[in-house]
Order: C-alpha cells, then structure tokens, then sequence
C-alpha cells in the first residue's frame, strides 16, 4: 500500500476536530451517541472496502475517467458535477470553521474578510498545483504536526484533573434513541479515502486489495479516534457544562497545561498546529474537487494558459467569503449537520455505483 | 509560476485589507490577578479590582512594581471597562493566572460571574482560583518579600513547579467551573489569607449552588487532598501515649465504590498508603512495624471518615459521589439525580485504610 | 590538391586579416633550405617554451616534408583541419597552425595560467579533502577522473558558452547512473541559452533556467571534487565551464542544499546531529524575527509570564514598533553581513567587531532597539550561516523577509500562512524535472 494513502486517511481524522465533529457528537451526548459512532463507523469502512477496492482495481485513473468510461454522458457530467461540488463544500466548512475560530481565540481585532483572504489565497495557491505536489505538501505538514497533535491528545489523557466519571455518563446513555447527524458526523473521520477520486491517478502501480485486516485496523484507529474528539471535552469540561462551548476542543486545549514547555499555553500550539492542518485539509478537497469539476468543464484557454481551473477555484473563493456573512456561526453549523446526513447518502450511492462499474468492467 | 507582479499585488492588496490588530507589548497593561468583593454598602454589583504588572526597563528591579484598580459596578465586564478608562495602556488579560473571591462574595452565588471568565476568549483556563480572607483586595494587595514579578509568590504556590504541601489546594479555572456545573459533583476553593505580610494557604472551602457550604480546617484540608488528588507528599502524624512518630508517605492510591444494598447503600473506601517512618521521638522497633500500621490505619480511617461525614452532614459532594452514581447507573439524567439527592444522606462510608511500613528510615 | 591549396590560401589570408593588427599575434615562416613552412598563433596563450622543441627542432632536423607532416600528425593535440570557421575559433583557444604546402594543419598547445588547484573556501570541511577545483577546465577534468573511476564516466564538450566569450563547456556524467530524459533536458536548455558572455557557474545557472526570476537555487553550485564525485554517483549531471572554480550540478533538490560532504564523514549519530541542528539553524534564522513580531506584537500571551515581563521592561525605552525595531537590526545585520565579504581579509574582522559589538551595545544603550533583540538578530545571524550551501543561505536571508513582512500585517496566523505558502512554494518547484521538497527523498521503491 502507498504511504501517501494513509496520509490521506490520517488526514480527515485529524481535521475532524475543526469539522464541528465533536460539536455535533457533543450535541447528541445524552441521545445514544456511542451506538451511533459505531454505526457510523460499520457504515464507512464498509464504503471504505468497496470504494478503495474498486479504484485500486483501475490503476492511474481517477473517478472522472472511470465514470465517463462505463456510463452514459449525461449521468457522468451531472454526477461528477455533483460529486465535485461536495469536495468544496467540504472545504469551504473547514476554511470557514476556521476562519471564525482564528478570529475568536488568535486576533479579535482582524477582519474576518481580511482573514478569509488569507486563507483563500493559501488553499487556491494549494488547490492549482499538480496533483502529486499536493501530496508532497501534506506529507511534509503531517509529519511535522503529527507527533505533535498525538503529544497534545497523550497530555490530555494523562491529566489528574480529567474526569473520567463524566465520560462514564455519557456511555450509560449508549443505546438511547441514535440520531443520524451523530452517525454522519462519525463517518467524516473516515472519509479521507474519497480523495481517491483523483488521487489514485498516480498510484499508477497495480495493488494488492485491501484486506480486511487493513480495514480492521482502521477501523480502531478511527473509532479511538473519534471517541478522543467526544470524550476529552467532556472530561475536562464536565458533562452538564460542555454543552455551552462552540468550539469544544479548543476549549479544551486552553486547559491543559505544560508546566515545563516552551509555551505554557497548550492552546497556542494546538491553534498553531491546526491552520496548517485546516489549509492542508482543505486544500486536498478542494484540489479533488477542482480536478473533478474539470473533468466536465469545458477547457478554456487564453495565452496558452488554461484558465478554467482558475475560474473555478476563483468562484469557490467568492462562495466561500459571501458564506462568511450569510452563514453565521449558528447557521453553518446547521449546514455542516446537513452535509454529514448527505455524507451518507453519497457514500451510500457511490458504493453501488462502484460496485455497478466494477460488474461492468469485468464483462 | 509566481512572477512578481502576483507577489506585489498580493501583498500591497495584504496591506489593504488589514485592520489592526497590532500592539506592542510594551503598551500593553497586564493584569495578573483579578480580585472581586462584594461592595460593602451595596446590595448589587461587585468590587473588581485588578493587579496591573509595571515592567520597568532595569531587569534588576524587573516587574516588582504593580498597581491596582479598583472598580464597583454591576457586572464583571463594566468594571474592566471603567478601570480601562484609568490605565493608559491597552489591558491584557492573557497572563492573568489569578482569579481571588472575596470571602463574602461566596455568600451568595457566583455562578453568573463565572460567566464572564469562561466566555473570554483570552483568559486562560488554567488561571488559578481562590477564595481571599477577608477580602480578595487584601490578598492583591499584599507584596510579600522576595517577590520577583507581581502575585508570582501565589503562582509558584498553586503551580506544582514551586511548594509542593498538602495544605495548598489547586484548583483551576476550568475546573472550578466544570464543578459548578455538573451535578453531582461540588466546586472548592483554597482559602488564600494574609498573615504577617505573607500568604497562609492552608485551608479551604467547599461550595454548594455557588454558595460557600462548608469550611476545612487544616487538617481536613490535607486529608482532603490525600484523598481526592491521590496526593503522596505528605506526612502522617502518629500520636499516642507513648509514641509519637512521622509517617512520610510514598505512595497513595485511593479508591472508591458505591454499594447499593437492599436497605442501606454504602460507599466502600479503600485507601493504600505506602511509606517509611521519617521522625520519631523514641527508640522504634523494627519488628514491630505491622503495629505502627495499625496505628495509622486507625489514625487515618477515623480521618478520612469523619471527613467524609462531614461533607454529607452539609450535604456537599466535593469528591463526586454523586456523578459517580451517574455515571453507574441507567436511566435518564434527571431521574438518577433525584434519585442520588434521596440516597446521600442516608449514605453510609466503610472506610478501609492499609498501611505498608517499607522501614523505620535509614536508622531504628 | 588544389581544393586544400586554395583553402590553405584562404585561411592564411583570412587570418592575417583578423590578426595582423594584434600586437600578440605570430606570423613565422620557417625555411630550412628545401621547404617552406608558415606559423600562425597568438603568443599570449600558447606554450611559447614547447614550441622550439615541438615544431623548430625537428623542422630543421627531418628532412623530408612528408615525414615532418606526419610528425605533425601525431601529435597529442593534433586537430585535424575542418573549415575556416573552426580554425579561426582554434587559434583563439591557443591552438597553432601551420601551412605546409598545401595542408593547414593545426595543433592545439593552449597555455592556461589558472590550472593551480586552491583550498576550498565556501565548503570549506574540518576532515575530508581540502583542496578545491582549479580554474582550468581540463584540471577539473582531472581531478574528477582521479576521484571517480568508472569507465561508464563520459566527459562532453558540446558547445561555446557564450556568442562573444565562447568559453570551453564540459557535461560530466555517468552513463549508468544518470537518468536519460533529464540528460536530454539539461542539453537541451544549454542549447537554447542564448546570452553574448557567460563567465561564471552563477551565470550559466540564471540562463539554464528559463524561469530566471527565482527565488531558490534550482541547481547546486560546488567547488568541491568529493561532492561532485558523490553526485556523480547518484546519477547527477555535471556541467563545467571554463575559467571558473565552481561546477553547477543539476538535478538539485532541497536536501542537497541541506547536506554537507563533512556528514560523511562524521559518525552516524554526530552527521545525523549535524543535520538536525542544519535544520533547527534554518528554522530560527527564518521564523526567529517574524515569531518575534508576532508573539509581542499581538499575542503576548504565549509567552510564559516573567518572559513577557521582561521583553515589556526592555522594550520600554523604545520609541517604534516591534517591527521597525526587528527590521532595523536586521539590516544593520545584512550590512554588516556584506560588508564584511567585500573587505579586505585584513579588515574584515574589524569590521565586524566595530560593528557587531560596539552597534549592538549603543542600540541599546540608546533606546533605539531592546536587549532581547540584540540576541534575536545574533542569533538569526549565526543561525544562517549554519547552512551549508551558500546559495541557500542567501534564498533563505531573503525569505524571512516575507515572513517578517507577513506576520507584521497579520500575527501570528501570517506565520502560519507564511510558513505554509512557503512550504506550498518549495513543493511547487521542480529541479530538471525532479521534485524540489519532498519528504524521504532516498526510497527506493516510489510509486510516485
């Protein structure tokens, strides 16, 4: 398996903390939540198995070409459309998130436009660049945060005044009534395999498949992961009282103190540690979505240049700062909601078109 | 492909957009402790008063120097602003590490105040917190010798880098708060006092509702934070007829389970302690060592048991009994918690202590 | 015969034309009694010593012309006589020729001064070689050869850099090792350069690559035999030029510009804690200022408390802002950095105790900048030169810049964003091909 594979997957999970994941699972405490992380969990590695088994079944080529390839013209151009519209969506949740968080905890007196400028200007920078670079980037920004953010979870975990009685209550209420935005937020840890979509262009090499095994492991990996981002919050800040935190998990870092660090503050490392997690994160999506989208545009040139990417990447720039004023706080999170249950309904559609394509494929 | 123009234009449009957000730091005021009082002929409102750090340019004398505002409004936020009004620079609440209560201010409930500490974005969540006697002005005032930067004689005292005593309770701002607002489980504050221009932080308070319950005295303070911190550097006093000896302890692991029975539920306490004999003031024998643990089981069990006692009498819950129950038992949050407020007072503790006496120190 | 007599005649006329008016230029005609020869050479750079022992002595001594012609001929550095064209830009690199009967015949006898081999300077290595290349082209040669003994090793000489300075240019690689599509590419580039004088590896590096506004070295100057040896080894392309101490080595990518020959020397553990502490220097030099900016400027919170206090106290007496104070420093900084590499070996050191010392204490003593950032620049400065290769150390002296620039506007999340868009910049850049920043660079077995 290619390493630059379990980046991708290691990525959503990190990035999950500043999805309003746990703001989400935090909302649901009380209402069943741990079945329905399990469920989730169940559900996405299932799509996890047949997405990743079916793309790695066609080696150098990404979705845009598989689906053209086997269905008819109209259902590939509205599909992909689609499909790549997600990838932003994704994106613009992440940037957007983290706009508003910068802006709470690392400069009140910026300007949130000013801010967003920033950090578009990053990611459109990240999306325009050749596929392959992309992955290069994240290497380089995983594994200088990756230690780290383990390091910050590790130290959470080992604090006298974690309480555990607080994590107890929430599993007591296991099997209450299960909500769906729960299991859709618990699915988003696990996504990271979507971005095969264009990735597997250059895992040009035939694979093994994935073995259950595999699949098992991540499995874990990704339930004690998605569990850390639920429970450590409520630890720290009690059960009856987390509810009250937008940003639960930031929260929570500002608590956690490291009497003989550099900085004492745990809160500026993880804030530090996450933009360059965020713009990564939202650079790959928006780079799958860009590669998608394209695939069904027409091109356009001027100077020998193509321009279509940029146009694109320049609408997405533009939704994304009109979002800022027409989807306040409350309102994205609404939206963010929403974007998990169709989460859901995509992996579920893609799954049996994958495995329709693959049926195909072999006659 | 990055030519220079696209440099150019990004960073002339960089300078465009910004607003500022800059300020150096040399004009900013930091404010590193924060004290409230209840005004003395006021019904409403609060006496904030702020400790403001002077650094001077001499490293020398560096930030021994301070001033303090004080201010009386209704609420937390109004205060700050008129006290901004007096300082010429920008106030900095970012190295605030010291949040004092006045003695009087927990006889009502704090828990609106504490909703300005929390929403803060710049308050830090590991501030400490405290309860001043008399006054938390009395406490910021105080400027006892030897001290480098302005409160930092309280920070080494709270922060585990500095004194390490059983007497000293921490307790931070997040979980202070976390305390208030989960059932089941009741916030407490060390008691900082002011004696012969030093601080005294031996005892502490226990709230309940926001509202000061129950007062420790030393000792209880200790066997308070031997229990609920698994605190280990502390010695044990043994005093009999004719013995009388220190127990430094090593080790400390106490634990807990609720036991509900058919009539009467009980808490099952089990507490191990391990340590050598540090100072006796008579001869001791080596093979008597299983009867010197006797003796501190016994010691300790009535201790731990009359504190514990104690706290059900006032009907206060600092160690989370209560959350504990919730979070060991089914059904919906609101019916456990009713259920716990009938079974605390009639709740009995079994306390069981052991002792292991590794040796009576490096002579007999 | 009367295709090569015509010819003969041609090229003595035009060669007088060209050169008579020289003052350097040579026009002999040896007579022995039965036959006629001419010389023609420019004196300043040929061996004038070899000359009476190679053509004088035996003209006189050999009898028939036939002979001394074929004596001619096999010659070490006999050129066999192409066109006009060819013989004119021959006697310009030091060649001879000579006119017998009618045969042009032409013998290279190049007399270079510069082929004394210098002490490495820039790379300079506690253990490991201590000598440097020379300035002549075919010593270079030499030198490698001597440290790499392969037959697969091939030596081109493709082309005249340069339409007025036309100096010598050599394409070293080894055949096994080298990859034959970035081969074709640096030839191909080295064809299209098209500028009138190139003098220097620096030079030849701007017009290889065509995106010449960069930032970053793209490929790796070196005046070190063991490095250009190393790299040879790792199927790298040398190209030399003549007249100049430095070789360019193209593909380079990011590590390269990060490693030093000394790391293999060293022990494992000491070369791995070079390279670390390569890393922490860079890290510093770079982030340093702008960190500085930001965590006083707008998040002085992060600082621990009695840190904050102190950086407070000594910025007191400062008039300017945060950045003014930083930027000041570093230019004075940066002064002080070329001043020194301009001196006079003599005064250099003076120059920078005067400057170093003595700026540094009166800034402070005068309020212009505080204490903590004396050592804030000392420490970016010496934290600079840490870098191995030259060329990066100025990329990176330059990129700070941007960061300080950025995080000056917008704090510590310019940092960030900074730091990334660097990151995202390095990604993007491609070597010849060949990625410029990528992470475990050496597996072997990569899918992409």
């Amino acid at each position: 398996m290619n390493r630059y594979f379990h980046y991708l997957v290691i990525l959503n999970m990190l990035a999950n903390v500043v999805a309003l994941v746990p703001k989400v699972l935090i909302e649901h405490r009380l209402n069943g939540v741990v079945v329905s992380i399990f469920i989730g969990v169940a559900l996405s590695l299932l799509f996890f198995y047949v997405f990743a088994n079916s793309m790695f079944k066609f080696p150098g080529k990404g979705e845009p070409e598989i689906i053209k390839a086997y269905t008819p013209k109209w259902f590939a151009s509205s599909y992909l459309f689609i499909i790549g519209i997600f990838y932003f969506i994704a994106a613009g949740i992440i940037l957007l998130t983290f706009i508003d968080i910068t802006l709470r905890f690392i400069n009140p007196d910026m300007s949130s436009l000013y801010t967003a400028f920033l950090f578009l200007s990053i990611v459109c920078a990240g999306a325009l660049m050749k596929t392959e670079k992309t992955l290069y980037a994240l290497e380089i920004i995983l594994v200088i945060s990756l230690p780290l953010i383990l390091g910050i979870f590790l130290k959470s975990l080992f604090n006298p005044y974690l309480s555990w009685d607080s994590m107890k209550v929430i599993v007591q209420h296991s099997f209450d009534s299960i909500s769906i935005e729960s299991v859709g937020a618990a699915s988003y840890s696990f996504v990271g395999f979507y971005y095969l979509a264009i990735y597997n262009r250059l895992f040009t090499e035939k694979v093994k498949p994935i073995k259950i095994r595999y699949i098992l492991l991540i499995g874990i990996v990704g339930t004690v992961n998605i569990f850390t981002s639920l429970m450590i919050p409520i630890g720290y800040n009690g059960v009856d009282g987390i509810g009250d935190f937008n940003y639960p998990w930031f929260s929570t870092a500002d608590a956690i103190r490291m009497e003989f660090g550099f900085i004492e503050r745990v809160l500026f490392i993880f804030l530090l540690l996450y933009i360059g997690i965020s713009i990564i994160s939202a650079t790959i999506s928006s780079h799958t979505g860009l590669e998608i989208i394209k695939s069904v545009l027409p091109s356009f040139k001027w100077k020998n240049r193509e321009l279509m990417p940029i146009i694109v990447i320049l609408l997405f720039s533009m939704v994304t700062i009109l979002a800022q004023y027409y989807l306040p706080q409350g309102k994205l999170y609404e939206f963010t909601k929403i974007f998990f249950i169709g989460l859901l309904g995509v992996g579920m559609f893609k799954t049996f078109l994958m495995i329709w394509i693959v049926r195909r494929a072999k006659k | 492909m990055f030519p220079y123009i696209k440099i150019i234009f990004f960073l002339v449009l960089c300078s465009l957009l910004v607003s500022c957000g800059f300020k150096d730091i040399d004009k900013r005021s930091f404010v590193v402790t924060i004290g409230i009082d209840k005004p003395e002929n006021k019904e409403e409102g609060y006496d904030i008063s702020l400790k403001i750090a002077l650094p001077s340019s001499d490293p020398k004398t560096q930030g021994e120097e301070f001033i303090i505002h004080t201010e009386t409004a209704r609420t937390v936020s109004e205060a700050v602003r008129l006290i901004k009004a007096k300082s010429g620079n920008e106030l900095d609440f970012g190295h605030m590490k010291m949040i004092v209560f006045g003695e009087k201010l927990l006889q009502e409930d704090i828990t609106q105040i504490m909703d300005w500490f929390t929403r803060r974005r710049d308050i830090q969540k590991i501030a400490f917190v405290g309860s001043g006697k008399p006054t938390a002005k009395a406490i910021l005032e105080l400027k006892p010798k030897g001290e480098r930067l302005p409160s930092n004689k309280l920070f080494l005292f709270f922060g585990e880098t500095g004194t390490e005593s059983p007497y000293v309770t921490t307790n931070y701002l997040f979980h202070f708060y976390r305390n208030l607002m989960d059932r089941g489980i009741d916030p407490y504050l060390p008691i900082i006092e002011t004696k012969n221009e030093e601080f005294e932080i031996t005892t502490m308070s226990v709230l309940k509702n926001g509202k000061n319950a129950i007062v420790l005295d030393k000792e209880e303070t200790k066997t308070f934070n031997v229990l609920n911190r698994e605190y280990d550097k502390v010695n044990l006093k043994i005093e009999q007829e004719n013995i009388y000896f220190m127990l430094s302890v090593d080790s400390i692991s106490a634990e807990y389970t609720i036991v509900e029975t058919k009539n009467i539920p009980y808490i099952e306490y089990d507490v191990n302690i391990k340590g050598i004999i540090e100072e006796s003031l008579q001869q001791l024998d080596n093979t008597k060592i299983d009867e010197y643990s006797k003796m501190v089981e016994d010691v300790f069990t009535t201790e731990i048991q009359n504190l514990l006692e104690k706290f059900q009498e006032k009907s206060v819950d600092p160690m989370g009994f209560g959350l504990r129950y919730r979070a060991t038992h089914n059904g919906t949050e609101e019916a456990k918690w009713k259920k716990w407020q009938s079974i605390y007072p009639a709740l009995q503790f079994r306390v069981k202590v052991q002792t292991d006496i590794k040796s009576t120190g490096i002579i007999e | 015969m009367r295709r090569i007599k015509s010819q003969a005649d041609t090229l003595k006329q035009l060669l007088e034309e060209n050169f008579k008016s020289t003052e350097d230029a040579t026009f002999k005609t040896l007579d022995n009694g039965q036959d006629q020869i001419e010389m023609v050479y420019i004196n300043t750079i040929v061996d004038n010593a070899k000359i009476h022992d190679l053509f004088l002595k035996p003209f006189f001594e050999i009898d028939k012309i036939n002979k001394y012609v074929s004596y001619i001929k096999s010659l070490n550095d006999y050129k066999e006589y192409k066109n006009e064209k060819e013989a004119m830009k021959e006697v310009l690199h030091g060649a001879i020729v000579l006119l017998i009967e009618d045969e042009a015949l032409i013998v290279g006898l190049k007399l270079q001064e510069n082929s004394a081999v210098q002490n490495a300077m820039v790379e300079a290595t506690i253990m490991g070689p201590q000598t440097a290349l020379s300035e002549n082209i075919n010593t270079n040669i030499n030198l490698i050869r001597h440290r790499y003994h392969v037959p697969t090793l091939k030596v081109e000489k493709p082309m005249l850099m340069g339409e007025k300075s036309k100096v010598e240019l050599a394409i070293l690689y080894d055949e096994q090792q080298v990859k034959p599509e970035v081969l074709k590419k640096i030839k191909n580039q080295l064809e299209q350069i098209n500028e009138p004088i190139i003098q220097s590896s620096g030079e030849l590096h701007r017009a290889i690559i065509q995106n010449n506004k960069r930032l970053f070295p793209h490929l790796m100057v070196t005046e070190r035999p063991d490095r250009i040896a190393y790299n040879l080894s790792q199927g790298k392309i040398i190209i030399m030029i003549e007249g100049n101490p430095f070789v360019l080595i193209a593909p380079a990518v990011f590590y390269d510009f990060m490693s030093a020959m000394e790391d293999f020397y060293q022990p494992y553990w000491v070369s791995k804690f070079l390279i670390s502490l390569r890393y922490i220097g860079l890290f510093i030099s770079l982030f340093l200022p702008a960190a500085y900016v930001g965590i006083t400027s707008f998040n002085p919170e992060v600082f621990r408390v009695q840190l904050a206090f102190s950086i407070a106290g000594s910025r007191i007496p400062v008039p300017y802002p945060s950045y003014i104070e930083v930027l000041f420093m570093l230019i004075m900084m940066e002064m002080l950095t070329e001043a020194s590499i301009r001196l006079p070996k003599t005064i250099g050191p003076t120059a920078t105790t005067v400057g170093g010392l003595i700026l540094g204490q009166a800034a402070t003593e005068a309020g212009l900048v505080s204490n903590i950032m004396i050592i804030i620049v000392a420490a970016v400065a010496i934290s600079n030169f840490i870098i191995p290769i030259n060329e990066m150390s100025f990329s990176m002296r330059v990129s700070k810049y941007l960061l300080l620039f950025l995080t000056t506007i917008s704090g510590l999340i310019g940092l960030m964003i900074g730091t990334i868009g660097l990151i995202y910049y390095l990604v993007h850049l491609d070597s010849v091909g060949e990625p410029y920043l990528k992470l475990f660079f050496d597996e072997k077995k990569q899918q992409t």
